[in-house]
Protein backbone atom coordinates (compact mmCIF):
# COMPACT_ATOMS: atom_id res chain seq x y z
CA UNK A 1 0.00 0.00 0.00
CA UNK A 2 2.53 2.64 0.61
CA UNK A 3 4.21 1.94 -3.03
CA UNK A 4 1.00 3.59 -3.62
CA UNK A 5 0.93 6.88 -2.06
CA UNK A 6 2.87 9.54 -3.71
CA UNK A 7 6.61 10.32 -2.15
CA UNK A 8 5.38 13.87 -1.31
CA UNK A 9 2.49 12.37 0.81
CA UNK A 10 4.98 9.93 2.52
CA UNK A 11 6.04 11.47 5.33
CA UNK A 12 1.75 12.63 6.49
CA UNK A 13 1.63 8.76 8.06
CA UNK A 14 4.41 7.36 8.53
CA UNK A 15 3.65 3.99 10.94
CA UNK A 16 7.50 2.69 10.56
CA UNK A 17 9.08 6.26 11.65
CA UNK A 18 10.41 4.67 14.90
CA UNK A 19 11.59 1.26 13.39
CA UNK A 20 15.01 1.33 12.49
CA UNK A 21 16.68 -0.44 14.94
CA UNK A 22 17.68 2.18 17.42
CA UNK A 23 15.03 4.37 16.95
CA UNK A 24 12.78 3.63 19.79
CA UNK A 25 15.88 3.98 22.03
CA UNK A 26 16.56 6.99 20.50
CA UNK A 27 12.81 8.02 21.08
CA UNK A 28 12.65 7.53 24.52
CA UNK A 29 15.87 9.01 25.23
CA UNK A 30 15.21 12.11 23.03
CA UNK A 31 12.11 12.58 25.48
CA UNK A 32 13.95 12.72 28.64
CA UNK A 33 13.36 8.77 29.51
CA UNK A 34 15.58 6.25 30.83
CA UNK A 35 15.26 2.83 29.28
CA UNK A 36 14.69 -0.55 31.55
CA UNK A 37 13.26 -2.81 29.33
CA UNK A 38 12.67 -4.18 25.55
CA UNK A 39 11.54 -6.90 23.46
CA UNK A 40 9.56 -7.94 20.45
CA UNK A 41 6.55 -9.90 19.95
CA UNK A 42 4.94 -12.05 16.84
CA UNK A 43 1.50 -11.01 16.23
CA UNK A 44 -0.25 -13.47 13.67
CA UNK A 45 -3.50 -11.48 11.62
CA UNK A 46 -5.38 -14.20 10.26
CA UNK A 47 -8.34 -13.60 8.07
CA UNK A 48 -10.85 -16.34 6.94
CA UNK A 49 -10.63 -14.62 3.43
CA UNK A 50 -9.13 -12.49 0.89
CA UNK A 51 -11.89 -10.54 0.90
CA UNK A 52 -12.15 -9.95 5.13
CA UNK A 53 -8.09 -9.70 4.70
CA UNK A 54 -8.79 -6.48 2.40
CA UNK A 55 -10.97 -4.89 4.24
CA UNK A 56 -8.55 -5.29 7.49
CA UNK A 57 -6.08 -3.61 5.82
CA UNK A 58 -8.06 -0.75 4.23
CA UNK A 59 -9.52 0.06 7.40
CA UNK A 60 -6.31 1.39 8.60
CA UNK A 61 -4.84 4.54 8.31
CA UNK A 62 -1.90 2.94 5.84
CA UNK A 63 -5.11 1.61 3.82
CA UNK A 64 -7.07 4.66 4.10
CA UNK A 65 -4.22 6.90 2.41
CA UNK A 66 -3.33 4.77 -0.33
CA UNK A 67 -7.16 4.49 -1.30
CA UNK A 68 -7.22 8.22 -1.44
CA UNK A 69 -4.08 7.86 -3.66
CA UNK A 70 -4.79 5.61 -5.98
CA UNK A 71 -8.57 5.12 -5.60
CA UNK A 72 -10.26 2.05 -3.85
CA UNK A 73 -10.20 -0.60 -6.82
CA UNK A 74 -6.62 0.00 -7.50
CA UNK A 75 -5.54 -0.51 -3.61
CA UNK A 76 -8.04 -3.71 -3.85
CA UNK A 77 -6.53 -5.01 -7.14
CA UNK A 78 -2.73 -4.79 -5.58
CA UNK A 79 -3.94 -6.35 -2.01
CA UNK A 80 -5.41 -9.56 -3.76
CA UNK A 81 -2.32 -10.00 -5.79
CA UNK A 82 0.05 -9.35 -2.66
CA UNK A 83 -2.33 -11.94 -0.05
CA UNK A 84 -2.68 -14.52 -2.07
CA UNK A 85 0.49 -16.44 -1.71
CA UNK A 86 -0.35 -15.72 2.18
CA UNK A 87 -3.36 -17.61 1.41
CA UNK A 88 -3.75 -21.33 2.42
CA UNK A 89 -5.43 -23.34 -0.79
CA UNK A 90 -7.15 -25.65 1.28
CA UNK A 91 -9.02 -23.31 3.48
CA UNK A 92 -8.83 -19.92 2.39
CA UNK A 93 -7.51 -18.33 5.31
CA UNK A 94 -4.78 -15.30 5.20
CA UNK A 95 -1.98 -15.67 7.50
CA UNK A 96 0.01 -12.06 7.95
CA UNK A 97 3.11 -12.92 10.35
CA UNK A 98 4.14 -9.40 12.14
CA UNK A 99 6.54 -8.43 14.75
CA UNK A 100 6.66 -5.35 16.59
CA UNK A 101 8.84 -4.25 18.70
CA UNK A 102 8.38 -2.59 22.68
CA UNK A 103 10.43 -0.37 24.53
CA UNK A 104 9.80 0.66 28.08
CA UNK A 105 11.33 3.57 29.62
CA UNK A 106 11.02 5.00 33.69
CA UNK A 107 11.30 9.28 34.45
CA UNK B 1 -5.25 20.29 16.34
CA UNK B 2 -2.35 20.31 14.82
CA UNK B 3 -1.82 19.09 10.86
CA UNK B 4 -0.35 15.84 11.43
CA UNK B 5 -3.37 14.99 13.96
CA UNK B 6 -6.10 16.27 11.38
CA UNK B 7 -4.15 13.81 8.63
CA UNK B 8 -4.52 11.05 11.41
CA UNK B 9 -8.15 11.72 12.04
CA UNK B 10 -9.39 11.71 8.10
CA UNK B 11 -7.03 8.59 7.56
CA UNK B 12 -8.62 6.90 11.17
CA UNK B 13 -11.87 7.63 10.47
CA UNK B 14 -13.04 5.58 7.35
CA UNK B 15 -14.02 2.36 8.73
CA UNK B 16 -13.81 2.14 12.61
CA UNK B 17 -15.92 -0.73 12.93
CA UNK B 18 -14.01 -2.74 10.99
CA UNK B 19 -10.64 -1.77 12.54
CA UNK B 20 -12.58 -3.29 16.13
CA UNK B 21 -13.98 -6.17 14.19
CA UNK B 22 -11.47 -7.17 11.54
CA UNK B 23 -8.17 -5.60 12.51
CA UNK B 24 -7.77 -4.31 15.99
CA UNK B 25 -7.81 -7.95 18.52
CA UNK B 26 -5.25 -9.43 15.88
CA UNK B 27 -2.61 -7.00 18.49
CA UNK B 28 -3.80 -8.62 21.29
CA UNK B 29 -0.12 -10.13 22.39
CA UNK B 30 1.42 -6.69 21.62
CA UNK B 31 -1.24 -5.18 23.82
CA UNK B 32 -0.46 -7.98 26.94
CA UNK B 33 2.99 -7.44 26.30
CA UNK B 34 2.87 -3.24 26.68
CA UNK B 35 0.90 -3.98 29.68
CA UNK B 36 2.93 -6.15 31.30
CA UNK B 37 6.07 -3.89 30.24
CA UNK B 38 4.43 -0.92 31.89
CA UNK B 39 3.27 -2.92 34.84
CA UNK B 40 -0.38 -2.68 34.58
CA UNK B 41 -2.12 -3.83 37.47
CA UNK B 42 -4.82 -3.45 40.43
CA UNK B 43 -5.06 0.24 40.50
CA UNK B 44 -2.82 1.53 37.79
CA UNK B 45 -3.99 4.73 36.29
CA UNK B 46 -3.04 4.20 32.88
CA UNK B 47 -3.18 6.65 29.81
CA UNK B 48 -3.27 5.01 26.76
CA UNK B 49 -2.31 7.61 23.78
CA UNK B 50 -3.80 6.67 20.45
CA UNK B 51 -6.60 4.05 22.10
CA UNK B 52 -8.11 3.76 19.07
CA UNK B 53 -10.86 1.29 19.67
CA UNK B 54 -9.93 0.81 23.09
CA UNK B 55 -8.66 -3.00 23.11
CA UNK B 56 -5.55 -2.51 24.95
CA UNK B 57 -7.41 -0.51 27.72
CA UNK B 58 -10.04 -3.10 27.75
CA UNK B 59 -7.70 -5.82 29.13
CA UNK B 60 -5.93 -3.14 30.80
CA UNK B 61 -9.15 -2.89 32.96
CA UNK B 62 -9.13 -6.60 33.19
CA UNK B 63 -6.48 -6.33 35.11
CA UNK B 64 -7.66 -3.97 37.35
CA UNK B 65 -6.76 -0.65 35.90
CA UNK B 66 -7.71 2.46 35.71
CA UNK B 67 -8.14 3.33 32.14
CA UNK B 68 -7.91 7.09 30.48
CA UNK B 69 -7.40 6.75 26.77
CA UNK B 70 -6.84 9.91 24.04
CA UNK B 71 -7.49 9.36 19.92
CA UNK B 72 -8.01 11.87 17.53
CA UNK B 73 -10.30 9.68 15.69
CA UNK B 74 -13.93 10.15 16.84
CA UNK B 75 -14.73 6.77 15.64
CA UNK B 76 -13.00 4.85 16.82
CA UNK B 77 -13.36 6.31 20.37
CA UNK B 78 -17.19 5.67 19.88
CA UNK B 79 -16.39 2.61 20.01
CA UNK B 80 -13.77 2.48 22.91
CA UNK B 81 -16.42 4.35 24.69
CA UNK B 82 -18.88 1.34 24.11
CA UNK B 83 -16.45 -0.95 25.42
CA UNK B 84 -15.36 1.09 28.55
CA UNK B 85 -18.62 3.49 29.33
CA UNK B 86 -16.83 4.92 33.07
CA UNK B 87 -13.30 5.36 31.25
CA UNK B 88 -12.24 8.87 30.56
CA UNK B 89 -11.77 8.82 26.87
CA UNK B 90 -11.00 12.14 24.95
CA UNK B 91 -10.99 13.05 21.38
CA UNK B 92 -7.80 14.81 21.01
CA UNK B 93 -4.60 15.65 19.34
CA UNK B 94 -1.49 14.08 21.62
CA UNK B 95 0.20 17.17 20.81
CA UNK B 96 -1.86 18.91 23.13
CA UNK B 97 -2.27 16.71 25.55
CA UNK B 98 -5.65 17.73 27.18
CA UNK B 99 -4.41 16.46 30.98
CA UNK B 100 -2.85 17.66 33.73
CA UNK B 101 0.65 17.63 34.78
CA UNK B 102 1.33 14.38 37.31
CA UNK B 103 -1.90 12.63 36.81
CA UNK B 104 -1.05 8.99 35.25
CA UNK B 105 1.46 6.39 37.11
CA UNK B 106 2.10 4.68 33.60
CA UNK B 107 1.41 5.50 29.86
CA UNK B 108 1.46 3.31 26.99
CA UNK B 109 0.91 4.41 23.12
CA UNK B 110 0.98 1.06 21.04
CA UNK B 111 1.56 2.04 17.13
CA UNK B 112 0.94 5.72 17.44
CA UNK B 113 3.22 7.43 17.51
CA UNK B 114 5.53 8.67 14.56
CA UNK B 115 8.64 11.36 14.15
CA UNK B 116 6.02 13.82 14.03
CA UNK B 117 4.12 12.91 16.72
CA UNK B 118 6.12 12.49 19.54
CA UNK B 119 5.49 15.61 21.12
CA UNK B 120 3.21 15.89 23.95
CA UNK B 121 2.61 17.42 27.31
CA UNK B 122 3.30 16.81 30.84
CA UNK B 123 0.93 15.13 33.33
CA UNK B 124 3.47 13.13 35.56
CA UNK B 125 2.91 13.23 39.15
CA UNK B 126 4.97 12.10 41.71
CA UNK B 127 5.36 8.24 42.45
CA UNK B 128 4.15 5.85 45.35
CA UNK B 129 6.06 3.58 42.87
CA UNK B 130 8.52 4.03 39.71
CA UNK B 131 6.28 3.96 36.87
CA UNK B 132 6.93 2.98 33.38
CA UNK B 133 5.62 4.07 30.06
CA UNK B 134 5.83 2.00 27.39
CA UNK B 135 4.98 1.93 23.25
CA UNK B 136 5.61 -0.13 20.64
CA UNK B 137 6.29 -0.03 16.64
CA UNK B 138 6.50 -2.48 13.88
CA UNK B 139 9.84 -3.88 13.96
CA UNK B 140 10.79 -3.37 10.26
CA UNK B 141 11.66 0.70 9.47
CA UNK B 142 12.13 2.55 6.33
CA UNK B 143 13.10 6.49 7.90
CA UNK B 144 15.01 7.61 10.69
CA UNK B 145 12.79 9.55 13.55
CA UNK B 146 13.53 12.72 15.44
CA UNK B 147 11.07 12.83 18.60
CA UNK B 148 11.08 14.82 21.67
CA UNK B 149 8.71 13.47 23.30
CA UNK B 150 7.43 14.35 26.75
CA UNK B 151 5.77 11.44 28.42
CA UNK B 152 2.77 12.28 31.08
CA UNK B 153 3.95 9.77 33.58
CA UNK B 154 5.18 9.89 37.13
CA UNK B 155 8.91 10.81 37.25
Amino acid sequence: MSALTPPEQASDHAPYALSAPGGLEAAMAGAGLRMVDSGEVVCWWRYTSISDAIRGLLCSAGGARAREAAGEHAVRGVLRRALESFRDPRTGVVSLENTFRWVAACR
Amino acid sequence: VSAAAEVQRRLWGTDPRAWADLAEAHNQPLFEAVLDAARVGPGTDLLDVGCGSGLALTLAARRGAIPAGLDISAGLLGIARERLPDADLREGDMELLPFGDATFGAVIGVNAFSSRAMRSGRCAKRPASPARAAGSWPACSRRPSVPRARWCMRP
